[in-house]
């Protein structure tokens, strides 16, 4: 395997050596999970009579909470409605903006001769200024947005043959383009109704402009004022009467919701669920105390890491990467250690009694035996190790990676400081 | 009696004791704050208990075991008692823990820290994932407002939760395994926020997942330019040599440079940038309004939040309604989804003040990292969107303003101790007597 999966082999080779703990978990959460599920539906399986009736009357005010407050949401909604309705008309009205004390008057007089029915034909002309036909002329002219505005400042009366039309305004100038645009669409409609009610003539009588004070016009515009003001005391009572139904209903909830509200449905499946659960949870449990264990313990965890501990490290790889030992840096770094300090050998010091560990510390020896160089090995908890070692005068130390800790290597780098010991370094595996 | 204070003793003299009483507060508070982010049922209690004992924990890992300076020792100490006025301002201790575990985290590895955090968020996060699909646990279904179909949960108390456990979980991998990643990593990533995006519909968390594969591969192609960089060299002569040029060598140094400058000042830019937005928010300002729409009205909601609690110094109590935990609501929804807004408005202005001159310190002390400068760009950009910045269950990056800055160098301390085993060994090698981190020379003959 490659260096950088240590990590997981390590991990996984964990997991292997405590399988027995892993597989007693699995069933100990499997089960555990079970029993809560299996209480979960015996909880809920059934209700009796009493909680039934105790879950319909909850249910029952819930529902009068919600019809409550989608009423008063209803409200809200239809009071902001004409709230803006309102809101805008009073903002985009002309005649909102008229000053009463200081209206601009416009007036035309026209007077109806020689018609067959002068009344037809009065009517008709006030019937044009009434329903709509004028709108074309205003909208031609001042938009349809100001036309529907303009509408309300007109005003017209009729008196035996005469028709006064007239037209208040803030602006005089306004006042009289709006009087003369009428005026166009009164003279524009003469021939249809001379089609309906026969000849007669339409003289113009003379226009007037004055200023005028008039009461009714600020009992109008306080009229709309009072209005938008009701809706707003409205508004305001409707939301808080929701805001208050929410909050009841949320205390409802909070103080008398039964413990149990519904039958379970399916109970056995509900127990698998839990017991699948279990399951997965026993696996992911002792992986994550396993990992956690690897990540905040001290150990080393390649060769790599021990080089950035600026320790000296020599390699030397295993022989089923297939290069022969005699060849690997380690070993030839090692050869000319010994040369030269003179040595006859060293101590192989194993940190770690693991299988791969020997087998490579064996072929090492053997590599280094052949060149000469005698080479014992062990590890240093015996009495007899120790003296070999001080025998052989320097030392090697060989970790695995993934089991052997840096308080494990200080120590015996210890160990070898309090002997007088030169340690060349280490070889990890 | 004795033998306990003995033991004591012994204990108190081995200074990987420290990092066990840390790593024990850890987990513990890490384990429980991450349980409360999904819908596995728990007991208060429990969680109050595991609570205390973790902070026991931190505080002896402080005292027993580690030592500062003046200076650290005025600020940790400051920053403590910041962490206690906001408790006692606004009623939330959360701060003060926050500080107290990364003052904890003192010469802790920070590789270790973060493999840690990210084993025990990949186990609660994945045993919630299972569980809700098994049904044991709820797995929240809401309507999506745009009309896209169901946002799951998976476990966790709401969609985003879920999805910011991904990011944060992502980003805390891209920045340990940055060097081994692979492409089929970048397209997995890209995979996942894909899944993200139809499953949850956390529209910015995918946005930020893409932007991590994105800026971690950018950055991943850079090295390996830079590794292969082929001499080039120009006509020009200086002295008798000619000039060698190391084109994209340079250009990776620049942005080495430009990236610690820029995460210095992330934080506090980002920050100060989200305020302006959104206390100049208004619905008919256009451009404020897309980007409101945009960040699905994170820029209202801070507004209001402005407006109805406004700043202070220490924080105040900030009662926040959320659509996590259940799909009835009946309160109506506020909810500040800008780490930054979320700070200021709860813990105030002198403690997110202390968030980003934290932050700046990591910067600039690990400038040398890039991409820890990477990662803390993405942390900005996301804080802006997400309230984790503070949260100890999704973010672990804080702990980088005291803990070691690399795993050798207790290591280093432990094989050489305290003498001049290292000279001892270099002379046997041949190597310099310094211990010196120059090639290895092997002497000949």
């Amino acid at each position: 395997m490659k260096q950088k999966n240590y990590y997981f082999r390590c991990i996984a080779d964990d997991c292997i050596h405590y399988w027995k703990i892993i597989v007693l978990s699995v069933a100990a959460c499997a089960i555990i999970s079970g029993v809560l599920g299996y209480r979960k539906i015996g909880k809920v399986n059934h209700l009796a009579a009493r909680e039934q009736e105790a879950v319909d009357a909850y249910n029952e005010q819930l529902a009068a909470y919600d019809k409550q407050i989608e009423e008063a949401q209803c409200n809200i909604d239809i009071t902001l409605g004409e709230i803006e309705n309102i809101q805008k008309y009073v903002d985009e009205a002309f005649y909102m903006k008229l000053d009463a004390v200081n209206l601009q008057a416009a007036t035309a007089q026209y007077a109806v001769t020689g018609a067959q029915d002068t009344g037809g034909v009065l009517n008709s002309m006030v019937n044009y200024l009434a329903y709509g036909n004028v709108q074309e002329c205003l909208e031609a002219e001042f938009g349809s947005l100001e036309a529907g505005y303009i509408r309300e400042l007109l005003s017209w009366s009729v008196n035996g043959n005469i028709l006064n039309i007239t037209v208040l305004h803030y602006d005089k100038g306004q006042g009289r383009k709006i009087l003369e645009t009428v005026q166009k669409g009164i003279v524009g409609h003469v021939p249809e109704i001379k089609k309906i009610y026969g000849e007669f003539s339409l003289r113009r009588l003379e226009s007037t402009f004055y200023t005028k004070k008039d009461n009714d016009v600020t009992n109008v515009q306080n009229g709309k004022l009072d209005a938008l003001k009701n809706y707003n005391i409205s508004l305001a009572d409707y939301q808080s009467r929701l805001a208050s139904n929410k909050r009841s209903k949320a205390e409802y909830i909070e103080s008398s919701q039964p413990e149990v509200m519904e039958a379970s449905a399916s109970g056995k499946i509900l127990v698998i669920k839990y017991a699948i659960l279990g399951m997965i949870a026993g696996c992911v449990i002792p992986l994550a105390v396993l990992s956690l264990r690897y990540l905040l313990s001290d150990r080393i965890r390649s060769e790599k890491e021990l080089i950035h501990t600026d320790m000296p490290v020599f390699s030397c790889k295993s022989q089923k990467e297939g290069r022969a030992f005699d060849t690997v840096t380690g070993i030839m770094e090692l050869k000319f250690l010994a040369k030269k300090y003179c040595a006859e050998g060293f101590y192989l010091n194993l940190l770690s009694e693991n299988e791969a560990a020997i087998k490579t510390v064996n072929e090492i020896t053997k590599a280094l035996k052949e060149n000469g160089i005698s080479v014992a090995s062990g590890a240093v908890s015996s009495k007899d190790s120790l003296e070999r070692m001080i025998e052989k005068k320097y030392a090697v130390m060989v970790v695995k990676a993934g089991e052997n800790t840096y308080p494990q290597l200080a120590g015996q780098i210890r160990t070898c400081r309090k002997f007088g010991i030169p340690v060349w370094g280490c070889i990890v595996i | 009696m004795e033998v306990l204070v003995e033991k004591y003793k012994r204990f108190v003299r081995d200074s990987c004791n420290g990092e066990v009483l840390f790593f024990g507060g850890f987990i513990l508070y890490i384990f429980w704050k991450m349980i409360r982010t999904t819908m596995f049922p728990y007991s208060e209690t429990v969680f109050q208990t595991c609570l205390i004992l973790s902070v026991v924990l931190l505080a002896g890992k402080i005292f027993l075991f580690d030592s500062y300076t003046v200076k650290m020792f005025m600020a940790v100490a400051a920053m403590l008692a910041c962490g206690l006025l906001i408790a006692m301002a606004s009623g939330y201790l959360w701060p003060f823990i926050w500080v107290l575990m990364i003052a904890a985290a003192k010469d802790v590895p920070f590789g270790k820290i973060l493999r840690v955090h990210l084993l025990i968020g990949a186990v609660v996060v994945g045993l919630a994932f299972c569980a809700s699909l098994l049904g044991v646990i709820e797995n929240l279904a809401y309507p999506a407002t745009d009309g896209r179909g169901i946002r799951y949960s998976f476990g966790c108390i709401y969609t985003t939760d879920f999805a910011a456990h991904l990011f944060f979980m992502l980003l805390t991998a891209y920045y340990l395994y940055h060097k081994k990643m692979r492409w089929f990593h970048y397209i997995g990533t890209c995979v996942i926020a894909g899944v993200i995006y139809y499953y949850c519909n956390a529209k910015l968390d995918t946005i930020c997942i893409l932007l991590l594969a994105a800026v971690f591969g950018i950055y991943h192609i850079m090295r390996w330019q830079r590794e292969r960089e082929q001499i080039q060299t120009s006509d020009m002569e200086v002295g008798n040599m000619q000039l060698i040029l190391f084109k994209r060598t340079k250009a990776c140094l620049t942005l080495k440079k430009l990236l610690g400058r820029l995460a210095f000042i992330s934080l506090s830019v980002i920050s100060l940038a989200m305020y302006l937005l959104t206390s100049a928010y208004r619905e008919e300002n256009k451009f404020l309004e897309a980007v409101n729409l945009a960040i699905s009205g994170r820029l209202m909601l801070g507004k209001k939040g402005l407006k109805q609690f406004g700043l202070s110094l220490f924080g105040k109590n900030v009662p926040m309604e959320g659509m996590g935990g259940s799909l009835k609501h009946t309160k109506p929804y506020f909810f500040i989804d800008c780490s930054y807004l979320f700070i200021l408005l709860r813990y105030g202005i002198l403690f997110l003040g202390i968030v980003c001159i934290a932050y700046g310190i990591i910067c600039y002390k690990r400038r040398e990292d890039t991409a820890l400068m990477l990662t803390i760009l993405l942390l900005a950009v996301s804080s802006a969107i997400d309230q984790h910045l503070l949260e100890e269950a999704y973010n672990p990056l804080g702990y980088a303003l005291f803990a070691g800055m690399g795993e050798m160098s207790d290591r280093k301390a432990y094989i050489f101790g305290g003498g001049n085993q290292a000279g001892d060994l270099g002379k046997a090698y041949g190597f310099k007597e310094d211990g010196g981190k120059g090639e290895r020379k092997k002497k000949k003959g």
